[in-house]
């Protein structure tokens, strides 16, 4: 492999990392514009990152079933309840 | 003896734990020979005594993992590169029959409670009673970085679990 290939990727790697860091910004559309850019491009061109975004959507789509189950301790659901009252109040 | 070795190997993901393990349940076994009553048969009680001692070190084992950290945790090795459990294992594809199925909801539900709780809480509050960063902050006194970073890890944890199940289901 010549060493511009290496670096290739190299970058290429760089940029999957990248997306799996950015993956929830990305998700929410709440990057700037370059980097949003740069990414869907890598995206289109890669793979492993498009599956690994594609199943991360899937993965949002099957713990949307789960409302009405608890994960969390009676304390954390009572602050919870608290602030969604306040809320409420505030409207 | 066999059927005990066995009710052990049952619960024993890995073979080579299995001779530690035998010592572990023989050191259980003498410790509560005294509780043996006669009331059924000693093979009863011994498998009894065996299983439950092989339930109860997978639960320790379990609760062990949930207070790992996740915070380094990443699908990609240390070069930047995304695992090989990333390439091939696309199920996003599959019906929803298959992706919403009971099996994969009780996945899921299992992977949750494996969580460390500083993840799990964080993502219940965000992904199942659909707060935003900031309310989540709010109810939990964080930092809106420090719910995005115990978000993050925990997704990544969820999806590399369905991964591996969808994975295996395939084959």
């Amino acid at each position: 492999m010549s060493e511009s290939e290496i670096m290739t990727e190299a970058q290429h790697d760089f940029i999957c990392r990248d997306v799996v860091e950015n993956i929830m910004d990305y998700i929410d559309k709440e990057l700037d514009l370059e980097t949003l850019s740069e990414l869907e491009k890598h995206t289109g061109m890669c793979p492993e990152c498009r599956a690994f975004v594609d199943t991360y959507k899937r993965m949002l789509d099957l713990t949307g079933k789960l409302k009405e189950k608890k994960f969390v301790t009676p304390e954390i659901r009572n602050r919870l309840r608290i602030l969604l009252q306040s809320k409420v109040r505030l409207s | 003896m066999r059927t005990k070795f066995l009710a052990w190997r049952s619960g024993l993901p890995v073979r080579r734990r299995t001779q530690k393990r035998c010592l572990e349940v023989f050191l259980t076994l003498t410790k509560k020979l005294g509780t043996f009553r006669g009331e059924s048969k000693f093979s009863s009680w011994l498998y009894r005594v065996t299983a439950n001692a092989s339930y109860m070190r997978i639960r320790a084992e379990k609760k062990h993992e949930s207070n790992m950290s996740l915070e380094s945790y990443a699908p990609y090795d240390e070069k930047g590169t995304l695992l090989g459990r990333i390439k091939n294992k696309d199920w996003s594809s599959r019906p929803d029959l298959v992706i919403f199925s009971k099996e994969a909801v009780e996945i899921i539900e299992s992977s949750i409670n494996e969580l460390p709780e500083s993840n799990r809480v964080v993502f219940h509050l965000r992904d199942i009673e659909g707060l935003t960063n900031e309310e989540t902050a709010e109810v939990l006194g964080l930092s809106v970085a420090a719910v995005k970073s115990r978000l993050h890890r925990a997704r990544l944890f969820l999806r590399d679990k369905l991964s591996d199940y969808f994975y295996e289901w395939r084959k």
